[in-house]
């Protein structure tokens, strides 16, 4: 490791207004990602995964704000930024993929006008420059013929080509980090790999960084370097990918990856989680997950988790599982 | 593109006759006929016989309407017996201070639309938002008649701004005289469209490509410029398009109150003296229209909508 990681998010706080007061929906998230790292967060929906994405983005829905903590790119507090100043952050140093590929483009406007308007603006390009950057980064991603689809709207493209022109508009000012909410959801199988592929191709090769958000634990098991599990607005776990596949502490992680199917075991039962998660309008005192947890000790009820292991691997529990060697 | 093009001209084409037809027959079921609110209810049965000859009005019906689309043809509108003159010169002088009133007040509510509508979106349920929709009832709600009392009375009685009716005399007094009228039409069509603008821009605001454009760092007026109106202006353009009569009839209101001598005054004049030749004329331009709004309409559509166009 070398230097300030590229990003560091220190006890990020969003919060709620609801009739005069403040509900923390997110609370006391920190995680760092290096230069071609992925980070996997991962979570049920309504975890605070999304919010955690959009706050790092400066993109918070309207009636929620970062409200403690630090969002540090390449060593700059965003925070303190103004909106405008943030805005141009946006694109230059982050880039986003979200879940729906089909709604993600402008349906009356050709791709390769999308593609590099970030750049054609940030950059002052003409239009042969901005066709040409537009056809390089078509070609990056992985588009198949790119110069003869430049002129093509989005409908003429499939879902997963769309979503690798939403990578190529994301990438169009290089940034240095990519944040992808759940970028494989709406996709099939097979397209979902393919899209897994090329978000590793690229920090494998540009050094890209990226958040991967995902509910899907079994997709980032290949290329995931670190794990971050939340539940209910907190972070639960966070590990180094190869301990966390190796073992999670967490009961929450472990029920986690016991709904995963796997095909080479078949004769072992699925699990689920009894319950549902609660809503951040009530969560309980002491650990968020108590209610549903088959682990659950007294303590649990009272008092918030303090974590338990390493830096290499770190679970918010009262009663975690011990640590796999690993 | 051009079977599409083919195809709505063919439809308008259709519109047409069936519009020309619909005004023959209503022509023909005012009570009495044409002879008698010509010459009075009271008009003796050989007055109203020698003028059904010289009109024509005593042959069959089918070689009435025959003649009817040869007038039409040639431009004929027929001959005023209320004002004297020919109604194809009556309509032209009358139609130019119209369109001029209401191409005016057109163009003023499409471009309040616009701004308040895409304004009214990014706001959404905000308390700004809230507020635009709150006086978008207000001016939907207010009749032409009571808005144009209310603006002479404060810019004409007494701010003594501007004059409270009339045709001016030369361009600068004409352009004077046409403020009022042309506010007072363009205030509720420009909150009706504004509402529906504003809607259809609220939709697209809570498209995932916003979220993309704005996550690559576009700024605020560059997504409402170049995403959001491209995506949202499309059902707004029809909406315009069918709004025509609507307008039209909003200027004979206006004309009335503010005595400008445009169509619609002519209009009201012509009913109130059951000027059957003029009114017919007037029905069948603002049919005409209509019809020509709406193909206009649909033709930019198939030009900015290039899903229809690949059909």
């Amino acid at each position: 490791m070398s230097g300030a990681p590229l990003v560091a998010v220190e006890d990020l706080r969003v919060t709620a207004r609801r009739a005069g007061r403040t509900y923390p929906i997110v609370e006391d998230v920190s995680f760092k990602i290096e230069a071609g790292g992925l980070l996997a967060l991962v979570g049920e929906s309504g975890c605070g995964k999304s919010l955690t994405a959009a706050a790092l983005l400066g993109l918070l829905p309207w009636g929620l704000a970062v409200d403690g903590g630090q969002i540090r790119l390449e060593g700059q507090n965003v925070l303190e930024l103004t909106p405008t100043q943030w805005r141009r952050l946006r694109g230059r140093k982050v880039g986003a993929v979200f879940q729906n590929p089909l709604a993600a483009l402008n349906p009356s406007l050709p791709i390769w006008k999308q593609v590099v308007e970030s750049a054609e603006l940030t950059f002052r390009l003409d239009r042969a420059a901005a066709r040409a950057r537009a056809l390089e980064l078509l070609e990056l991603v992985g588009v198949p013929q790119a110069a003869q689809r430049l002129d093509d709207y989005p409908h003429q493209f499939s879902g997963g080509m769309r979503q690798r022109v939403a990578i190529a508009l994301a990438l169009a000012c290089d940034p240095r980090l990519l944040v992808a909410d759940e970028p494989t959801t709406a996709l099939d199988l097979i397209t979902q790999a393919e899209i897994l592929r090329l978000l590793n191709r690229l920090r494998l090769e540009r050094g890209l960084a990226v958040l991967f958000i995902t509910h899907d634990l079994s997709l980032v098991a290949e290329y995931a370097d670190q794990v971050m599990v939340m539940y209910a607005g907190r972070v639960v776990e966070q590990a180094e990918a190869r301990r966390f596949f190796a073992g999670p502490r967490h009961p929450y992680s472990r029920a986690l990856l016991g709904a995963i199917p796997r095909l080479a075991t078949p004769e072992v039962r699925l699990t689920d989680i009894e319950g549902l998660p609660p809503s951040p309008f009530e969560y309980p005192p002491g650990c968020r997950f108590a209610p549903r947890c088959p682990r659950v000790i007294e303590p649990c009820r009272r008092e918030l988790p303090p974590p338990a292991g390493d830096q290499r691997q770190r679970a918010f529990c009262h009663r975690p599982f011990a640590q796999e060697p690993g | 593109m051009w079977a599409m093009i083919v195809r709505r001209l063919s439809v308008s084409a259709i519109s047409l006759v069936l519009l020309v037809t619909l005004v023959f027959f209503m022509i023909h079921a005012t009570p009495g006929g044409p002879a008698y609110s010509i010459l009075g209810s009271h008009a003796s049965p050989q007055a109203v016989a020698v003028l059904n000859r010289q009109m024509g009005l005593d042959r069959p019906l089918p070689e009435q309407y025959l003649i009817w689309w040869e007038h039409l043809f040639e431009g004929r509108l027929g001959y005023s017996y209320i004002q004297h003159t020919a109604v194809s010169h009556l309509i032209g002088v009358y139609l130019e201070r119209t369109l001029l009133l209401d191409l005016a007040a057109l163009a003023l509510a499409i471009a309040v639309a616009l701004v308040v509508g895409l304004l009214q979106g990014y706001l959404a349920d905000r308390i700004g938002g809230r507020i635009i929709g709150f006086l978008q009832i207000v001016f939907y709600a207010m009749p032409v008649f009571f808005t144009g009392i209310l603006l002479i009375y404060g810019f004409s009685m007494r701010l003594d701004w501007l004059p409270p009716g009339g045709l001016g005399q030369g361009l600068a007094s004409h352009a004077r005289h046409l403020v009022l009228p042309v506010l007072t039409l363009a205030l509720p069509i420009a909150a009706g469209f504004s509402r529906y603008f504003g809607h259809q821009a609220r939709e697209e605001y809570r498209q995932d490509y916003v979220r993309t454009a704005r996550a690559r760092g576009l700024s605020e007026w560059r997504i409402a410029t170049h995403h959001v109106l491209r995506n949202a202006v499309r059902p707004f353009i029809t909406l315009v398009g069918m709004m025509i009569p609507a307008l039209f009839v909003g200027g004979v209101l206006t004309e009335s109150v503010f005595n400008y001598p445009g169509l619609g005054w002519l209009l009201w004049r012509s009913a109130l003296d059951q000027d059957y030749p003029t009114l017919s004329a007037i029905t069948l331009l603002i049919g005409v229209l209509t019809i020509l709004g709406n193909l206009i309409a649909d033709l930019l559509n198939s030009i900015l909508d290039v899903r229809v166009r690949y059909e």
